[in-house]
C-alpha cells in the first residue's frame, strides 16, 4: 500500500480514541496529537536561507503549537456523519 | 444492534481525512496571514517615517524627542506643544510618552530636578489653558 509520507505507516486511531477525544478526555486527545505530530511537524517546517545560498529547514514551533491547538478545538467540534 | 465493523473504519477513515483538512487549512490560513504581514512590513532607518507609515493617520502629528517620534492625537495638544519652550516641551514628551524619569530628563541640562518639576508645571498650565480657551471657544 503507497502512504503520502506524512503519517502514512502508522496505524490508523482507534475508534475508541476517538470517541474519548471527541468528549475532551485528556489521555485520548494526547494520542491523538501523538497521531498527527508527524504531518504537523511537517506543516510547520520553514525554509531558510543560508548566508552561501543553501536552504535549511526549520521547525517553527510556535507554528507547531498554534496547529496543534486548532486540532484540539477541531476534534471536540467533530460530529459523525454515520 | 452492534455498529458493523465496515461503519465504525469508515468513521476512523472520516476523522482521520477531517482532522488532515483542519490542520491543512489552518496551516495555510496561517500562512497567508504571515505573507500579508510581511507584504505590509515596512523597512527604514528613520523612526520617524516608521511610525509616519504605520499611524497612516492625516489627524497624528509625530514631534521628535530625543530621537524618538511621539505621537500626538490632538490638534490642540500639538499646537501647544509646538508654542512651548523647547526645553518645556522635551520635559512632557519624556515625561508623559517615554516614560522618562526626571533624574534621567535633567542629564542633558545640568539643572536640579526641583528645575524640572517647575518647567513641567509651566507647561502643564498652559496645555490647561489652551484647553479652557478652547472650550470657552465652543461654548
Amino acid at each position: 500500500m503507497k502512504h503520502n509520507g506524512r503519517s502514512g505507516g502508522t496505524a490508523p486511531l482507534p475508534y475508541d480514541v476517538i470517541s474519548a477525544a471527541c468528549v475532551g478526555d485528556d489521555s485520548a486527545l494526547s494520542l491523538v496529537l501523538e497521531h498527527f505530530d508527524a504531518y504537523i511537524s511537517e506543516l510547520a517546517m520553514r525554509a531558510v536561507r543560508g548566508k552561501h545560498g543553501t536552504t535549511a529547514y526549520i521547525l517553527d514551533a510556535d507554528f507547531k503549537a498554534a496547529l496543534q491547538e486548532k486540532l484540539i478545538t477541531a476534534i471536540l467540534k467533530w460530529k459523525e456523519l454515520i | 444492534m452492534p455498529e458493523s465493523t465496515d461503519i465504525i473504519r469508515r468513521r476512523c477513515e472520516m476523522f482521520e481525512s477531517y482532522c488532515k483538512t483542519v490542520l491543512r487549512n489552518y496551516a495555510r490560513d496561517l500562512e497567508r496571514a504571515a505573507r500579508r504581514l510581511e507584504d505590509r512590513e515596512i523597512l527604514t532607518a528613520s523612526p520617524l517615517e516608521y511610525v509616519r507609515a504605520e499611524t497612516d493617520d492625516e489627524d497624528s502629528h509625530t514631534v521628535p524627542c530625543r530621537g524618538v517620534p511621539c505621537v500626538i492625537t490632538d490638534e490642540t495638544l500639538y499646537a501647544t506643544l509646538l508654542s512651548l519652550s523647547a526645553h518645556q516641551r522635551d520635559v512632557i514628551l519624556c515625561g508623559h510618552w517615554l516614560n522618562t524619569t526626571d533624574t534621567e530628563i535633567v542629564v542633558p541640562y545640568g539643572v536640579t530636578v526641583r528645575t524640572i518639576y517647575n518647567w513641567r508645571r509651566s507647561a502643564i498650565r498652559r496645555i490647561r489653558d489652551a484647553y479652557e480657551q478652547e472650550a470657552a471657544v465652543e461654548a
